[in-house]
């Protein structure tokens, strides 16, 4: 038995010597980018965020949860069983038969690796990825016949030298597809640099609490953004490079599905093209819709637009973080489109629509529209609401956004101080005093129109004596709540659901039952629900008033955009569809004749839809006329 | 062409937001600013007033051109000091009037006159060659003309030039902004300019042509207020009969 065990032995060695190679080659890609702050800590932490975190995201398709489990989790214990009988030089009979039974579940997985490749839905990548089912199963069985050959102690005979040249050759077949693939870029290049990338995750406060703010950018220092792979931090390169091409992104994406130009796949791809250099022809997934393959090409000191990744795929994007909640890598999208989109507009100020013109409203009126101050309280002037003033101590401090200057979304304002006054709140409007929160300057990638407009308005809620904000805006309660406190304001910030939830369960606020029996669906605001994490407060609330939600298929915390956010109705990237005609066929489906909405952008969005359609009402409006009940 | 450079000037002057009266860059000047970028050459923005106007930077975030200042106090006659500075420059772009002061648009033309050159006003777009450069100039109605004029020469932007003039904020910080040595002072331009409220616009309406018993007779009574029912005919006929009333309302002068 000598020489197939020292065979393995050579193979052994050999292939951890070819991935140690392959990961040095790999990491001197990966160090091309910018320096990160690293904490060696995090490699700690890698099995708590690999099969807590990690394993949360992936769980939600459970065939492919358990097929990884089979394959990933066979494999590993083969291979560390081999490591220890063959590396170390054992060869105990035992050990044999211990990894011809991991072999045996890795085999078996790889049969529904295989089931599943038969017929693939379309966001799975072909090319190398297909061949997967083959090599693994080809490594599998070259180690139950290792396995069992070894484990029953035959002696030497013709035929188990013939077993013993094929058990290498399976062998071969299949060490060469992991140890090959971190160095080469292969498929299996995910698990070194998918390990590797829980450990080192740009983003690693989302592992102890929810984190989706964007990180401010140090202008003072001459950041300004991403302008070729080389400039990305290097844990964000090596994030791309721990994407699987399994296609739940695109899966998720609104502008995808529109038919914009962006695919969040191809993109992740795109940019490890541009990391390692060449060109997208190799890749063999769903392209960005409209947009050739094998056209694009990259290196990592050239700039990645427009060669590499088209202007129009970049600003397609409503940062809705679809695509991050759904990657079971754990990757961030937003953050590498936003950082893209920085350089564009910081460096060249190129953004397509009306994104230049609403940029200039920002920075002269300090409003989207381009509208005066003088005009941010007209909304309310019958109501007889106070005022914010200096000195003067209120409760809560009501920030209401650029909806003010919309006359649809000043109906939901008044309905929100109508609801506020019934249960006796003491509230003020921030009114005239306020500037917009620079969401959208931010999201287009101008960090620093939004770094002036929120010190303003820092500035503005530090002379002021408030305990809470609450907002009718998710996009104003996450600049807020999530972005403002980099720049030192720290405040108690409220969605008007969670407060009007808060005084229907006090007694404050005393829900009706409604008389009004159409049926009744929710859509959450992406910058509410995935931004922020709050889907029940809606929820209650309607409850409360004796609604039964039909929930549509996407809903929660897999809500689908209704196109508004990231500045994307700014820039108007065409498509196939509009993605709020996409959101309200959802609702449609459902057989809902109100749509429930919690945002500004929503409303405006949802509403846009032309043709018969459910009718758009915001929660504040539905609590108001239930208090008339 | 490799020895020559096309040296061009870009007056600018500071512009005021309609709605918050904040200082930024003229929507005039910009797209002179623009149409120098694409014109190519070497490219110098020029302005006369305050150097410490912190929106005067704006202006760099849209060019990569280093910016100068005549340092002036308001109310002087900046024709001089301008002229003074404008030697040697192949071409002047302007905007075609100013968002503040006294927008009388005569800067180009006061400039031409000083320095006995050429001016091509409503230019819409520019090509330097040969020593020559061609304008595509605006005329009312969609109507265009093509101008070639000797260089050196002054050219005021027609404010509807389809240029998109591009705001970076990396060449705001990083754009040289220089304050040249102030001129002597002359007398004051301002002459006896009277600044009162905008008046509102007259609203473009139809005149009534009917006399005062008429009037009180349609005011009373529920019928038609007047004017036909065109229901048949051509399209050309029936554009025929509205643009007899467009005409007969002198609404239209054609």
């Amino acid at each position: 038995m000598f020489p197939l065990a020292g065979a393995v032995t050579i193979l052994f060695w050999l292939a951890v010597l070819v991935l140690i190679v392959g990961l040095w080659r790999r990491a001197r890609l990966w160090r091309k980018g910018r320096k990160a702050r690293m904490n060696w800590l995090g490699l700690l932490a890698i099995p708590k965020r690999y099969f807590v975190d990690l394993h949360h995201v992936v769980a939600r398709d459970p065939y492919i949860a358990r097929t990884h489990m089979a394959v990933a989790g066979g494999a590993i214990a083969a291979l560390g069983l081999v490591g220890i009988n063959y590396g170390l030089l054992l060869y105990s009979p035992g050990l044999d038969w211990g990894i011809a039974i991991a072999a045996l579940i890795m085999l078996s997985g790889s049969a529904f690796v295989w089931l599943r490749r038969r017929n693939p839905p379309a966001r799975l990548s072909r090319g190398a990825w297909s061949r997967m089912p083959y090599s693994l199963a080809a490594f599998a069985l070259g180690l139950v016949l290792l396995g069992v050959i070894s484990g029953m102690s035959l002696p030497v005979s013709g035929l188990v030298a013939g077993f013993a040249a094929l058990i290498l050759l399976l062998l071969l077949a299949g060490t060469a597809e992991l140890a090959l693939g971190i160095g080469t870029g292969g498929p299996m290049k995910h698990a070194v640099a998918g390990l590797l990338h829980l450990g080192f995750h740009p983003r690693p406060e989302r592992f102890t609490h929810p984190s989706t703010g964007l990180k401010l950018l140090d202008l003072q220092e001459g950041d300004f953004g991403v302008e070729k792979p080389a400039d990305f931090h290097w844990n964000q390169l090596l994030s791309f490079d721990a994407c699987v091409q399994c296609g739940k992104c695109e899966a998720a994406c609104p502008a995808f599905a529109a038919g914009q130009p962006l695919n969040p796949k191809k993109l992740i791809q795109d940019l490890v093209v541009g990391m390692a250099g060449g060109s997208d022809a190799a890749y063999a997934g769903s392209r960005s819709p409209g947009l050739p393959i094998g056209k694009h090409f990259g290196a990592p000191n050239a700039a990645i637009l427009p060669g590499l990744v088209a202007p129009e795929t970049l600003w397609s994007c409503t940062t809705c973080r679809a695509c991050v909640q759904e990657c079971p890598m754990l990757i961030e999208h937003v953050d590498a489109i936003v950082d893209l989109r920085r350089f564009e507009t910081l460096a060249h100020g190129d953004i397509p629509g009306k994104g230049p013109e609403t940029l200039a409203n920002l920075r002269e009126t300090g409003t989207v529209g381009g509208f005066p101050h003088a005009a941010r309280a007209h909304w309310a002037v019958d109501l007889d609401v106070r005022q914010a003033q200096p000195g003067e101590a209120i409760d809560i401090l009501l920030v209401a956004g650029e909806g003010v200057f919309d006359m649809r979304y000043q109906r939901t304002l008044r309905a929100l101080v109508k609801s506020l006054k019934a249960a006796k709140v003491d509230f003020a409007l921030l009114g005239t005093l306020e500037r917009d929160t620079g969401d959208t300057a931010r999201r287009l990638g101008d960090e620093a129109t939004f770094q002036t407009l929120a010190k303003a308005n820092i500035a503005t809620l530090d002379g002021l004596d408030f305990k809470r904000i609450v907002t009718a805006d998710p996009h104003v309660l996450n600049s807020l709540r999530n972005e403002y406190p980099a720049l030192g304001g720290r405040y108690a910030v409220l969605h008007h659901t969670t407060l009007l939830a808060e005084l229907t369960r006090s007694g404050a606020l005393t829900l009706g039952a409604r008389d009004d029996t159409r049926p009744i669906t929710y859509h959450d605001p992406c910058y509410l629900g995935r931004y922020n994490g709050e889907i029940d407060a809606p929820r209650a609330l309607l409850a409360g008033m004796g609604v039964a939600v039909r929930e549509m298929e996407r809903s929660g915390l897999r809500g689908r955009c209704c196109g508004g956010g990231g500045g994307a109705p700014l820039t108007d990237i065409p498509g196939k569809r509009r993605i709020p005609d996409i959101r309200v066929d959802d609702a449609r489906e459902t057989g809902a004749a109100i749509i429930a909405v919690a945002c500004p952008n929503c409303t405006a969005m949802l509403e846009g839809v032309v043709g018969e359609r459910p009718e758009i009402l915001d929660i504040a409006e539905l609590v108001a006329a239930s208090l008339e009940a | 062409m490799d020895s020559w450079q096309l040296r061009i000037a870009v007056l600018v002057s500071i512009g005021r937001n309609p709605v918050s009266g904040a200082a930024r860059p003229n929507r005039n000047d910009l797209l002179a600013l623009e149409l120098a970028r694409k014109a190519g050459g070497e490219v110098t923005i020029l302005h006369a007033g305050d150097p410490n106007e912190p929106a005067l930077a704006d202006y760099l975030a849209y060019s990569a051109a280093p910016l100068e200042t005549i340092p002036l106090p308001g109310g002087q006659d900046i024709v001089p000091a301008l002229a003074a500075r404008l030697q040697g420059f192949h071409l002047i772009l302007t905007g075609s009037r100013t968002e503040g002061g006294e927008a009388s648009g005569m800067l180009p033309y006061a400039l031409a006159k000083r320095l006995g050159l050429p001016i091509v006003a409503q230019a819409l777009d520019l090509a330097v060659a040969e020593g020559q450069a061609e304008i595509t100039q605006f005329l009312p109605k969609g109507q265009r003309r093509r101008v070639t004029v000797g260089l050196p020469a002054i050219i005021a932007v027609h404010p509807m030039a389809p240029l998109a003039p591009r705001y970076s904020h990396l060449r705001r910080v990083s754009g040289q902004s220089v304050a040249l040595p102030a001129p002597a002072l002359t007398e004051s331009a301002s002459t006896a300019w009277r600044t009162e409220p905008a008046r509102k616009p007259v609203v473009l309406k139809a005149g009534e042509k009917k006399s005062g018993h008429a009037r009180m007779a349609a005011a009373i009574t529920s019928e038609s207020k007047g004017g036909t029912l065109v229901t048949d005919g051509t399209p050309a006929e029936k554009a025929q009969a509205i643009l007899a009333y467009l005409r007969s309302h002198r609404l239209i002068e054609f």
